[in-house]
């Protein structure tokens, strides 16, 4: 199809106009009913109420600034107007911020978004207790182990997954983090961009210090430090909108409730047990090990191609991974080429005759759209503004979104399994082996994660989903066969209580998904490591057709990679780039 | 004036365009709706708008983005937490609305595209096409530069066409 132009997509996205429900319409003649009933009262509200505030105001206005005036006397006089930090107090806000996650238990209470939030946490290791809205739940970061109660089934689901002190406390350490990183900025950039105030608070007999961080985009955060615990007692954010967003008390008690229980869930609630088996988890395990090991330096090519209906492959996408150590660079090549262009031909040549040196030929021709490089914690992308010119990206990944982005690792292995471990703990997930079964290169080990559908908030659906992946044990567990499936009718789920969760609209909407991947083609290192050289996958979308991709892979763990290479700044020029 | 008739008229002259609104900017049929209701709800608290006849869609438009991004924020908290976003923006790449809906006409087709654009680009495309509001007004609406709405708006017709043209 030919590229369709900016003026033609403007002009059909104009054209588009859906129809309202006559629901809608129902409900919102309902409101404008409504009106009827007080539409006199409605028009003459206004003026009515102008009427009488005019005269008062210039009256109201004088006395305003006269009260102003003595409040601002007062205040100057008695000292606690919010003054710029002092050199000093830098270190005691961040102390006390330390100290906070240092202590035993640390109690939190009051309100987050909107709801009623209370938790106990623990920081080392990590352990937190947490009621928030309908929402009670426990984590232990030192067994990977997830309770979450759900009020509206009665069920309280227990997982084994990963957790972080973020996902569990719903941002509140994630606030205490990113004060300390404007504290930090203040500290070395002095208050341009970040404000940062304090002020002193007597409440009864005892003095409390008030530090409010102002960002540069307007939102505060304000904490309040007992100076004689040296800890946090308080913690508020508002949003630039003005909206408080999280206002909590915090103290420090002795111990915590024992269990999920002692936060008023009921001692008969169903409880649905998703733990991985122990042989599970040692299959998984493995491949994890392996997935790791994978290296640790090498040069490789994944190139994606579109398999045409005369078995020809018409390239897509290209990455270039470079792994040195714990350092990645990629390099992402993308492009749409003329069937009948030289390049294009060239291209197919290529990758049908599984030519290495002439897709490093071809690719030399090119120049990718963007570079990333990740450090195992930030990860850094270079490509070229709208304006042509060079833009750096910064940004900190978590240890998943890592893993996720290295392109060999991700399409040999498979996506990781602890992936669906990690889907929120409102939705179930179950775990099994598979009974091995024969592929053409050996035996292979499965196993099968399936997940409940539910309706994520008030936007979309999370569909019910199965995902089964093999892997080859003499082929250092490679993911040689996997099929995943969304489908909103789901029957393959065994347990139909976990189908509860999708709303009966969108079990009618005839949701299907389906992925599968398959391995062609092994390949080994010269050291001796497996890895897939062609991948078959195949995607279907509801009744669409089915489009099947040929992923091809090329790895070299002998070239000799340069500390500049790795380096983010050794890229200084827009040149390399494709605009 | 009468300003339940005001009120009526203004649902009637504005709906559809608000609906597609709404739902480019939220990818849901049933959220797009509820955010109809409720810009229409919130203007009941302000009917002196119904007098200003020809800035009264910027305003509908610029509550219906308020809102749908007021959705996006709780869904982002509810269901984003950060350790489950790597899973969240795969499954989020694979949701499709258009399927929903219907699934071989054009229109629906765009606007499923238009669902998977990152929200930044969403919005500002949206706002531009479907809510009227010009550069500056979206500017002054996300608190950014109108050199970073331009590039937006370019971007997200750029990457719309590539997708688009991918005829899948």
């Amino acid at each position: 199809m030919d590229p369709i132009k900016s003026e033609e997509l403007e002009r059909k996205l104009r054209e588009v106009r859906l129809k309202t429900s006559a629901g809608l319409d129902a409900r919102v003649k309902k409101l404008g009913e409504r009106l009827g009933r007080g539409s006199r009262a409605a028009e003459e509200t206004i003026p009515r109420t102008r009427r009488r505030l005019f005269p008062r105001l210039g009256k109201m206005a004088g006395v305003a600034a006269v009260a102003l005036v003595v409040v601002l006397v007062a205040w100057w006089l008695i000292g606690k107007h919010d003054r710029p930090l002092e050199p000093s107090a830098y270190a005691e806000l961040a102390e006390a911020v330390k100290n906070t996650k240092a202590a035993e238990w640390v109690h939190m209470k009051g309100t987050m978004y909107e709801q009623e939030f209370e938790a106990w946490a623990s920081f080392q290791p990590f352990r937190a207790l947490v009621k928030a809205g309908d929402i009670v739940m426990t984590v232990d970061a030192l067994t990977h182990t997830v309770s979450a109660y759900d009020a509206a089934s009665r069920t309280i689901r227990i997982d084994d997954r990963p957790v972080t002190e973020d996902d569990a406390l719903q941002g509140v350490n994630s606030l205490f983090d990113a004060a300390m990183k404007e504290i930090e900025t203040a500290k070395e950039r002095g208050q341009a961009e970040t404000r940062i105030e304090e002020r002193e608070e007597i409440v009864g007999n005892k003095t409390k210090k008030v530090f409010t961080i102002t960002d540069r985009k307007g939102s505060e955060t304000r904490i309040t430090i007992d100076p004689a615990l040296r800890r946090v007692i308080g913690i508020e954010h508002t949003t630039v909108e003005g909206k408080r967003e999280v206002e909590l008390n915090v103290d420090y008690p002795e111990t915590a409730p024992p269990d999920i229980y002692a936060l008023g869930v009921p001692s008969d609630a169903r409880v649905l047990d998703m733990r991985p088996s122990v042989d599970f988890k040692e299959l998984e395990g493995k491949v994890e090990t392996a997935r790791e090991a994978f290296g640790p330096s090498y040069y490789g090519i994944v190139c994606e191609a579109r398999v045409l209906a005369d078995g020809s492959y018409q390239g897509r996408k290209i990455s270039v991974a470079y792994k040195k150590g714990p350092l990645y660079r990629i390099e992402r090549y993308s492009f749409r080429l003329d069937d009948d262009s030289e390049a294009a031909e060239r291209l197919r040549q290529a990758l049908s005759a599984d030519d290495l040196a002439a897709l490093e030929a071809w690719l030399k021709t090119r120049s990718p759209r963007s570079v990333e490089f990740y450090d195992g914690t930030w990860r850094t992308t270079m490509r070229l503004d709208d304006q042509g010119r060079l833009q750096k990206q910064k940004s900190r990944i978590g240890p998943l979104n890592a893993k996720l982005a290295r392109p060999i690792e991700q399409k040999v292995w498979g996506q990781p399994s602890v992936l669906v471990r990690l889907l929120p703990p409102m939705i179930a997930k179950s775990t099994r082996l598979l009974p091995p079964k024969e592929g053409p290169f050996g035996e292979l080990l499965g196993v099968e994660h399936t997940w409940q559908g539910w309706r994520t908030g008030d936007r979309s659906v999370f569909y019910p989903g199965r995902r089964r992946q093999y892997f080859n044990p003499v082929r250092d567990y490679i993911c040689e066969d996997s099929e995943s499936e969304e489908n909103s009718n789901a029957d393959w789920q065994e347990d139909k209580d976990l189908l509860k969760g999708l709303p009966a609209d969108a079990r009618e909407r005839n949701f299907f998904h389906r992925q599968s991947h398959k391995v062609l083609k092994y390949a080994q290192t010269s050291d001796g490591q497996w890895y897939a050289r062609k991948i078959l996958e195949e995607d279907q979308f509801g009744r669409r057709k089915l489009v099947r991709k040929a992923i091809f892979i090329y790895v070299d763990v002998t070239r000799s990679l340069s500390d500049d290479l790795m380096d983010p700044e050794s890229i200084d020029s827009p040149a390399i780039f494709a605009p | 004036m009468d300003v339940r008739k005001a009120f009526e008229e203004a649902y009637l002259a504005h709906k559809d365009r608000l609906l597609t609104l709404a739902l480019a900017l939220t990818g849901d049929r049933n959220t797009a709706e509820d955010v109809v209701h409720d810009v229409f709800a919130s203007l009941i608290k302000e009917t002196r708008r119904l007098s200003h006849r020809n800035s009264l869609f910027a305003f509908l438009a610029v509550c219906a983005r308020n809102r749908a991004y007021d959705l996006y924020r709780k869904t982002k908290r509810e269901n984003l937490r950060p350790v489950e976003m790597a899973t969240f923006q795969r499954n989020a790449a694979r949701y499709d609305p258009a399927q929903q809906v219907a699934e071989n006409e054009e229109k629906e087709v765009l606007l499923g595209l238009v669902s998977r654009l990152p929200q930044g680009l969403r919005e500002v495309l949206s706002l531009r096409i479907w809510g009227d509001l010009t550069f500056e007004e979206i500017a002054r609406l996300q608190k950014i530069a109108k050199s970073t709405v331009h590039a937006h708006y370019r971007q997200a017709l750029e990457k719309l066409r590539i997708e688009f043209a991918k005829g899948e």
